[in-house]
Order: structure tokens, then C-alpha cells, then sequence
């Protein structure tokens, strides 16, 4: 998390970021939160021309407790640390798995613990990723696995304190831009329609939720800081909404 | 995990957290009764010129000298090492902005901290100035100098650099990319000495904007050399001797507005008007806004010079009075970017442990996450109103103080009311602005 144990981010879908360039060096597994460290790099690494692409296989278990255990099986792929960063070297990588869209961790080990999921059904999914991140692509879709799993025992389904909602659409802010106001400690959600595809950024609060072209995208935030935060869209460059917290 | 993420994108050069409204008119209408007391107070008070002595102050000691002396030698290297640093991390660092030292180094160490502390400290940008060493470098080598031609001997070429560093930051919409501040300060390094090399560092100075915005804020300081001596003198009383040539009062209107069109850009109004723009549209919008806001802060004081100087037959007016616009322009800085300084700021330290974002950490620090509540909104608020307000009231002093100094005391006072209009309703505009 940015500011670990003050923020809480249920973003529907916070992408990862900061990909590896923090946290100790011996550590396999990177829990993280946040935006997405480079936009260049995101275009992926296409193994069509490999006669045995890799494969991944992913397996989740919930163990009644909140806790899910997921267990990959992997072939023609060495997993190596995230930490330190490294450059891309055809046939290693690591994993990123994503729980409800939302990146949760990337790590070399083919068995992941998640732990303090809300009950219900989750999505897991898992996808190989080089060193440097860029997904390894074939055929034209990231290879990796989903896998759906059924938590009980875990903790209640969060219910936002706050709900606002947002419309993008023509390239403008339909109502012009709001300043929607919390209470620290609030729970709140902003729900975003837009008819283009882009990604949603919360100043300070380092959310980013991704947006599709006419679809809804939550964006859920236990808002800590007090101050004015400013929410912009990264491809546009406008701000959509501000949250003014005290 | 990197520290900022307000980085990436950016309206303004740099910012995540911006402060929480302060009752703005309320604090307007208070600044403005303070003021005009202050003013009738003067005006029976204060019926002899008393900063230019004063500002004189006394020696601390020799110790004292040697000490500074040897800091000066330390921050000489400090300032080569981050600035050389920051350049190259620019250059070939990664350009996206999280990762890199460049955009919170020059948007937030170089231009919010430097003159902040210059402001404590003294001309202390002249110690740490890469501009200064390489400067002196070029002067070392035996030449022919030529003389620079009248503008440039002036120093209006020092607008040049002030002014674009104002809108990469505030209205080009690549202006935090690492490889547009390093190219930028490349281009001006290559102009600043070649200029030295043609007519001598002493007059390529006059065109280095920063330092010469840098020094005038560091008049306000208590401490300053002289013949290499160390002394002490009341805060702000340093202005009385600070001379302000066009090409300064312009350097600092400009930085002025520059900063009243960041908080005016923060705005909902601005906002409104910029969503849906984005790219070089976006740009050509926030440019017309900055330059209309310069104007403004310009022809506002253009005018109360104009009509005070009709007052007392005074042709200089725009010279003499332009010191008062340094503690102005400081109180901006303080309440606009205080709270940048001491939150994004705090990247910085971590960002130094990796400044190419190749996954090193050498002093530990990479990864720490920025602590958003260092100050309170509260704290925030106050030093805000406070800075505006303290501000206006010294610099409505320092005038009051220059006019005293050339004519008797009614003819002075006369003299100045124009510029206390101007000084109320920067001061309004300024508060409704931090309070947006």
C-alpha cells in the first residue's frame, strides 16, 4: 500500500506499480499498490515464433479462513526475484497476480498466499511477466491463467461510507468538475463512467483505476489524509473530480 | 514501491496534496483592515528612514567568517554534485517521472527550497550555483571580452530563463518530463556561458534570472557577507539596500504572477476550463492564462508607480519601490509552496538513494513513502495567511521607508497610496487564491 496500514485501496482495478524498485533485495514476493511505474514497457514481449511457449496453470484454494493459497504450474519459464530490478532475459520472468483486477503481488514463487480477502467470489488471475515486467504475450493475449474461488470465513464486504459518481464523455466532465467531500476515515467509493478508455488517478492517495470505454470503474478509497486531492485522467491530462478531505 | 505518484501526472510541475480552503474572504477582509491600520501607523510612526541604517547590522566574528567560508566550499561541491546529479538522472535516467530525481529536484528542491532558505540564510544560491562555478571556470581562461550589447549588459536576458522555467512548470504539458528539464538546462547552461565567454561571468551573472531572483529574496535575510565578513542585521531591513534595476522588478512581477497563476490554476474555474483539453491545446490554454495573469500583476503596479510618481514628480518609481516586491513575492512562495516543499519534498530524499532508477539504494531510503500528514491542514492554513499577510505588511513598510528616505513625510505618504491599493488587493487575491 502507498502508506502502508493508513490507506486502504479496493480499487476494481488498481493496476501495479512501482514495480520492483523498492522493498528489500531477497525478497521473492512484492505486495504492492499503486500506479503503474511505465507506460513504455506495457507493450508486451510476443512468443509466437517459440515452437513451446511457456505455460501457466493456476490453481486457487480457499482454506476457509480468508486465506486463498494459489499454486501455478509452470513450463518453459525460470522464475526469478523481482528485487532487484533487472533487465529482460528471454525465458526468465516472474508472476503478477491480480485479485478482482486489482495487482497484488509479483513474485518468483509458483505458490502464493493471499490473505484478509472480503467473502465471496474473487477472481484470481495469473500472468507471466518478464523481468522487466512487460507481459509475455502469445497470440496476442498475456499467457497466464484465471482461476475463481470462493472465500468464506474472511472478512465482510465493505460498504462504502460515501458514494459519488463521475461521467466522462465527448472528452469533458458531464456536469463539470465536482469537489466531493469526506470525513477522515470515511470509506469512499467514486464510480466512474467513461466512454473512452483511460486511467483514473487519485493525487497523494497513489489510486489509479483503470477505465474501459463504456463501462463503470469503482474506484474505493479509505480516505486518511486530509487536504485536497486532486483526481486527473492520465491519457487526457484533465482533472474529473476533486475529493477534499478533512 | 516509488514514492510519488503524483508525479506522473501533472497539471503543475509537481504536486499531490493541495491544502484545505481557509474561510477566504473573511481572511481578505481581515488582511485589508490590517493593512490600511498599518499604513496610518506608518504614516505616524515612522517619520524617518531607519532600514538603511539598520541593515547595516554588526560583525559576528571572525570565527564566524572562517566557519561560512568553509561552508561556502561545501556547498560549492554539494551544489555541483546534485546538480550534476539531477542533469544526468534527466538525461538518461527513466522518463517517467516516478522513478526519476530530476522533476522533484528542479520543480521542488531547486526552485521552491532555495529560495526559501535564501530567505533564512542569505544569498546562499550563490555558494551552491553550478551557474556561479562554471561561470567563474569560463573567466579563468585568458580572453579577449567584448562588451554586451545594452539589453544584455542590463540584464533583461534574465527574464528569458525565469520565464520559461514558469511555463514548463505551470503550462507546458510535458514540462515535468525528465528529458525536457535536463535538455532545457543543458540549453541554458551552453547560452549562460557562452555569454561568459564572451563578456565575462560579471555580466553573464545579470542574465543568470535565478540567482538574480534568488539574491533579491535573500536580501530579506538577517545574515549576509560583506568583504567576507558574517553579519547580523533585523530580518527584512537588508531590502533598504537591495537595488531593484527594471530588469529585476520585471524578474519578480513575473515571478509574481507566476505564482498567483499556479494557485489561480488550482482553481475550480481554471479547472472547468481546462477539462477536456489536454496536449498542446492544454498548453496554449494555460499559456494565455499565465500570461495574462503577469500582465495583470505587472500593469497593477505599473499603474500604482505611474500614478504615485505623478504625485511626486518621481520618474524612478518602478526602480525605487521594486523591493517591495521581494517580501511579496516570498510570502507567494511560502503560502503557495510550503506544504510542496515539506510533503513532495520528501521524495526527494528517497528518490536520492536511486536517482536512475536502477534499483540501487544507497542511503536506504528508496521506497520511503511520502507521509501526507506531516503537517496538518491546520498548520497549513495559518502559515499560509500568515505569509501573505506578513508579507504585504513588510512590503508596505519597505516602501514606506524608501519614500520617507526622498521626500518630506506627506509628500511620501501621498506617494504611496496608489501603492497601497495595489498592496490590498494583491493581498485579496492572493488569499482567495491559496484559499480556492
Amino acid at each position: 500500500m502507498g502508506i502502508p496500514g493508513r490507506c486502504v485501496l479496493v480499487a476494481l482495478a488498481v493496476l501495479a506499480g512501482a514495480c520492483g524498485s523498492g522493498e528489500d533485495g531477497d525478497q521473492s514476493s512484492t505486495t504492492t499498490a499503486g500506479h503503474d511505474h511505465d507506460h513504455e514497457a506495457m507493450e508486451g514481449i510476443a512468443l509466437d515464433d517459440l515452437d513451446h511457449p511457456p505455460t501457466v496453470e493456476a490453481v486457487a484454494e480457499s482454506d476457509g479462513a480468508g486465506n486463498v493459497v494459489v499454486t501455478v504450474t509452470l513450463t518453459g519459464i525460470e522464475l526469478v526475484p523481482v528485487n532487484p530490478p533487472r533487465e529482460h532475459q528471454p525465458g526468465q520472468g516472474h508472476l503478477h497476480i491480480t485479485v478482482d483486477g486489482e495487482t497484488v503481488a509479483m513474485t518468483s514463487d509458483a505458490v502464493h498466499h493471499l490473505t484478509g480477502l472480503a467473502d465471496g467470489h474473487h477472481e484470481v488471475a495469473v500472468r507471466l511477466s518478464a523481468n522487466d515486467h512487460r507481459d509475455y504475450l502469445f497470440g496476442g493475449a498475456p499467457i497466464g491463467d484465471t482461476a475463481m474461488v470462493m472465500v468464506t470465513g474472511g472478512t465482510a464486504p465493505k460498504t462504502p461510507d460515501l458514494v459519488f459518481a463521475v461521467e466522462v464523455a465527448d472528452g469533458t466532465v458531464v456536469g463539470g468538475v465536482q469537489r466531493f467531500e469526506a470525513t477522515v476515515g470515511d470509506l469512499v467509493e467514486v464510480s466512474v463512467t467513461s466512454d473512452v478508455d483511460d486511467e483514473l488517478h487519485l493525487h497523494a492517495y497513489d489510486a489509479i483505476v483503470h477505465l474501459h470505454a463504456g463501462g463503470i470503474a469503482s474506484l474505493l478509497v479509505e480516505v486518511t489524509i486530509p487536504g485536497v486531492f486532486e483526481a486527473e485522467l492520465h491519457e487526457a491530462g484533465y482533472r474529473i473530480f476533486e475529493l477534499q478531505v478533512s | 514501491m516509488t514514492p510519488s505518484a503524483d508525479l506522473i501526472v501533472l497539471a503543475h510541475g509537481v504536486g499531490g496534496r493541495s491544502d484545505l480552503p481557509i474561510p477566504e474572504w473573511r481572511a481578505a477582509w481581515g488582511a485589508f483592515v490590517i493593512l490600511v491600520l498599518s499604513f496610518a501607523a506608518l504614516g505616524l510612526l515612522w517619520p524617518k528612514a531607519l532600514l538603511r541604517s539598520a541593515a547595516r547590522g554588526r560583525h559576528l566574528g571572525t570565527g564566524a567568517d572562517r566557519v561560512t567560508r568553509l561552508l561556502g566550499v561545501v556547498a560549492g561541491i554539494v551544489g555541483a554534485v546534485l546538480s550534476t546529479v539531477v542533469l544526468s538522472a534527466g538525461l538518461i535516467g527513466p522518463d517517467t517521472n516516478v522513478s526519476n530525481i530530476a522533476p522533484v529536484g528542479v520543480y521542488v528542491v531547486f526552485w521552491v527550497g532555495v529560495p526559501l532558505l535564501s530567505a533564512l540564510l542569505g544569498d546562499i544560491w550563490r555558494a551552491f550555483s553550478p551557474w556561479e562555478a562554471l561561470g567563474r571556470l569560463v573567466d579563468a581562461s585568458p580572453r579577449a571580452l567584448r562588451p554586451a550589447p545594452g539589453l544584455v549588459g542590463a540584464g533583461w536576458p534574465a527574464l528569458i530563463p525565469v520565464g520559461a522555467f514558469l511555463w514548463l512548470e505551470l503550462a507546458y504539458h510535458d514540462g515535468a518530463r525528465p528529458r525536457v528539464l535536463a535538455w532545457a538546462g543543458i540549453a541554458y547552461t551552453v547560452c549562460l556561458l557562452a555569454l561568459a565567454r564572451r563578456s565575462g561571468w560579471a555580466v553573464a551573472r545579470r542574465s543568470e534570472g535565478f540567482g538574480v531572483l534568488f539574491g533579491a529574496v535573500g536580501a530579506v535575510s538577517p545574515l549576509y557577507r560583506s568583504d567576507g565578513r558574517l553579519r547580523i542585521r533585523p530580518p527584512f531591513s537588508g531590502l533598504a539596500r537591495l537595488e531593484t534595476p527594471t530588469p529585476v522588478v520585471a524578474i519578480l512581477l513575473v515571478a509574481i504572477g507566476g505564482t498567483a497563476f499556479d494557485g489561480f490554476s488550482r482553481t475550480r474555474f481554471w479547472g472547468d476550463i481546462l477539462t477536456g483539453r489536454s496536449g498542446w491545446e492544454a498548453t496554449l490554454v494555460n499559456t494565455v492564462g499565465l500570461a495574462w495573469v503577469v500582465l495583470l500583476v505587472g500593469l497593477a503596479y505599473h499603474l500604482a508607480c505611474r500614478v504615485g510618481g505623478r504625485v511626486t514628480g518621481d520618474q524612478n518609481a518602478a526602480e525605487r519601490f521594486g523591493v517591495s516586491l521581494v517580501p511579496i513575492l516570498l510570502g507567494y512562495s511560502v503560502a503557495h509552496y510550503f506544504s510542496l516543499l515539506l510533503l513532495e519534498g520528501q521524495a526527494f530524499r528517497s528518490l536520492l538513494s536511486d536517482p536512475y532508477g536502477r534499483g540501487w539504494n544507497l542511503f536506504g531510503t528508496l521506497g520511503d513513502p511520502i507521509d501526507w500528514t506531516l503537517v496538518s491542514t491546520t498548520v497549513v492554513g495559518w502559515v499560509q495567511l500568515a505569509a501573505i499577510l506578513v508579507g504585504h505588511m513588510v512590503a508596505v513598510v519597505v516602501a514606506h521607508d524608501r519614500a520617507i528616505e526622498a521626500w518630506p513625510p506627506a509628500k511620501a505618504m501621498r506617494s504611496q497610496y496608489p501603492m497601497l491599493v495595489v498592496m490590498v488587493a494583491y493581498t485579496m487575491v492572493a488569499l482567495v487564491l491559496v484559499a480556492g
